[in-house]
């Protein structure tokens, strides 16, 4: 651990930026200063950005200072350096989503979510590196983002440039997107907050989609409460999304001290010891005993298993893939990096009776959720089944499709994507010499509040979350 | 309940399934695409004891309240 930079200004939480800008005992030019530094320090190495946007964020930091002088402040995103993940609409800037195909793609439009962190007066600083088209795969064009906390491990993905961003202190936060795990995995190999909200919770308007039922954006932050103000800002209903809700946004800020006194929890077997490594066993374990000291209490659930919901989840994702690129596999397949191809052309030969039969698995698979959380206030489980995973043989850097270990890397994420609950991933310990590892919480739907108050609770009891990247000390 | 998916699964089958959705899978790869696609369609057998004709799917289709492209 760090102890060099942990007081630096581009490693303090989110809110206490904000706290500060707010008491105007610190600039947004000032901030966005340091953490533009911290980019151009850094981001050779670790290869987070696809576009760095350093003249307009220090042309949005000059108005966000002149407002918070003029006593015109609009909230805690005010004047804050973030990103988004490069497959978020950005209008006159480049939004290649990783991939060959929209290398010289320019939108004339914002995303609901860019659109709505700029009303809120956050400063874009880059649109970070990300998974070809979300999809499992790096395209070579743009190359791996190595994992901050040992450079020959991987990031996983999709949203690796956002998670290593926010790790790394290069802005406060990130928006990633979420399919299968890609908030949540990449969160939890580099040892940050993660939310993926309920599926209807943020707009998807603007998001270059992978899968249009089981797609989620949600905020990367360094700490819960962080997470909570990033979501209070981008969520809420949204006409230009036929699958927006129409459920009020709480004020997920002001219910975050709730605690886990009197909460129970559900645990079962094959959401948190099947297939789990021994190093990552073990800090879950240490947590759930911390979250016991705390006031919440455990107790057995039965819920449908992720060896249905994974292949569910992955019948459904794989055809809607396919027909978002259908055109472009049909014209220019060799622009694809050779995983994503191939998952497109599995997407081609899965039969409609296939599709239907996980939309039929969908419903029975969220009526047994429903069930098996009835009695039970949040789940707990293993965020990935290993701690970050060598480069050199990543499935995220390999070039073959493989299902197999697809469905692996995702039994306790994808669930959540197929169901569409509400899931975060935060760090509760390290395992093999220094990695990160990853807990998930996972509400019932609309829940985001509790679960956000649980897993804050949880960070405010550990240290976990105060580590910085010993990588980067070079 | 009838299996939907064949077996086993033969480079000319694949290719003629990629042809259906208007995708070229060329002989020499659709030779090597059998080991990616033997996995994936375990993956979808899994989900025939889903198969229950009583079960609607998921998917939803409402007219109340229909956003038209052009409001999207």
């Amino acid at each position: 651990m760090s102890e060099r930079r942990r007081h630096d200004l581009c490693d303090l939480p989110l809110l206490e930026v904000a706290r500060r800008i707010r008491a105007r005992e610190i600039s947004p030019v000032e901030v966005t200063e340091r953490v533009l530094e911290r980019i151009a320090a850094l981001d050779g190495m670790l290869n987070a950005f696809i576009t760095i946007l350093a003249e307009q964020a220090r042309h949005g930091a000059r108005q966000a200072e002149r407002d918070v002088l003029a006593g015109d402040y609009r909230g805690p995103l005010h004047g804050i350096p973030l990103s988004v993940k490069d497959l978020f609409a950005t209008k006159g800037i480049l939004t290649t989503a990783g991939s060959r195909i929209l290398a010289r793609n320019v939108p004339d439009f914002d995303a609901t979510v860019v659109e709505r962190l700029r009303a809120a007066g956050a400063i874009i600083v880059g649109k970070t590196n990300m998974l070809e088209f979300a999809y499992a795969a790096v395209h070579p064009d743009y190359g791996p983002t190595p994992n901050p906390w040992d450079l020959t491990r991987s990031s996983s993905g999709s949203s690796s440039g956002s998670a290593v961003a926010v790790a790394a202190g290069m802005g406060y936060g990130s928006i990633g997107s979420d399919t299968g795990g890609s908030i949540r995995l990449p969160a939890a190999y580099c040892g940050i907050a993660g939310l993926k909200p309920t599926y209807g919770r943020v707009s998807r308007h603007g998001g270059i989609p992978v899968s249009w039922s089981a797609d989620h954006f949600g905020p990367m932050t360094r700490t819960v409460a962080d997470s909570a103000a990033l979501l209070g800002v981008i969520a809420g209903e949204d006409p230009r999304d036929p699958t927006s809700g129409r459920v009020p946004v709480a004020d997920y800020l002001a219910g975050i001290d709730s605690g886990v006194a009197g909460l129970r929890i559900g645990i079962t077997d094959s959401y948190l010891r099947q297939h789990v490594d021994p190093a990552v066993q073990a800090p879950i374990d240490a947590a759930i005993a911390t979250l016991e000291r705390l006031g919440a209490t455990f107790h057995e659930v039965n819920l449908p298993p992720p060896a249905e919901a994974v292949p569910a989840l992955l019948a459904l994702l794989m055809p809607e893939a396919t027909a978002y690129h259908l055109t472009w596999l049909r014209e220019q397949p060799e622009s694809y990096s050779p995983a994503v191809r191939e998952r497109l052309e599995l997407g081609a030969i899965t039969p409609a009776v296939s599709y239907l039969q996980a939309q039929q698995a969908r419903r029975q698979i969220v009526d047994g959720f429903l069930a098996g959380m009835a009695d039970v206030d949040l789940l707990l489980t293993p965020t990935a089944p290993t701690a970050a995973t060598p480069l050199e043989g990543d499935l995220v850097t390999g070039d073959e499709a493989d299902p197999e270990l697809l469905a692996a890397l995702i039994n306790f994420t994808g669930p959540f994507d197929l169901t569409g609950f509400p899931a975060i991933s935060i760090p509760c310990g390290f395992a093999n010499g220094g990695l990160p590892v990853g807990l998930q919480l996972v509400a019932r739907p609309w829940q985001e509040g509790p679960l956000l108050a649980a897993a804050h609770s949880y960070e405010q009891a550990t240290a976990w979350h105060r580590r910085l990247p010993a990588a980067l000390d070079m | 309940m009838s299996e939907p998916l064949p077996e086993p699964l033969t480079a000319e089958l694949l290719r003629a399934m990629a042809a259906s959705a208007g995708v070229e899978l060329p002989p020499d790869r659709a030779a090597a695409f059998v080991a990616q696609a033997e996995p994936h369609f375990a993956l979808l057998r899994a989900l025939a004891p889903a198969a229950n004709p009583t079960t609607e799917p998921a998917a939803t289709f409402r007219l109340d309240d229909w956003p038209s492209d052009s409001d999207v």
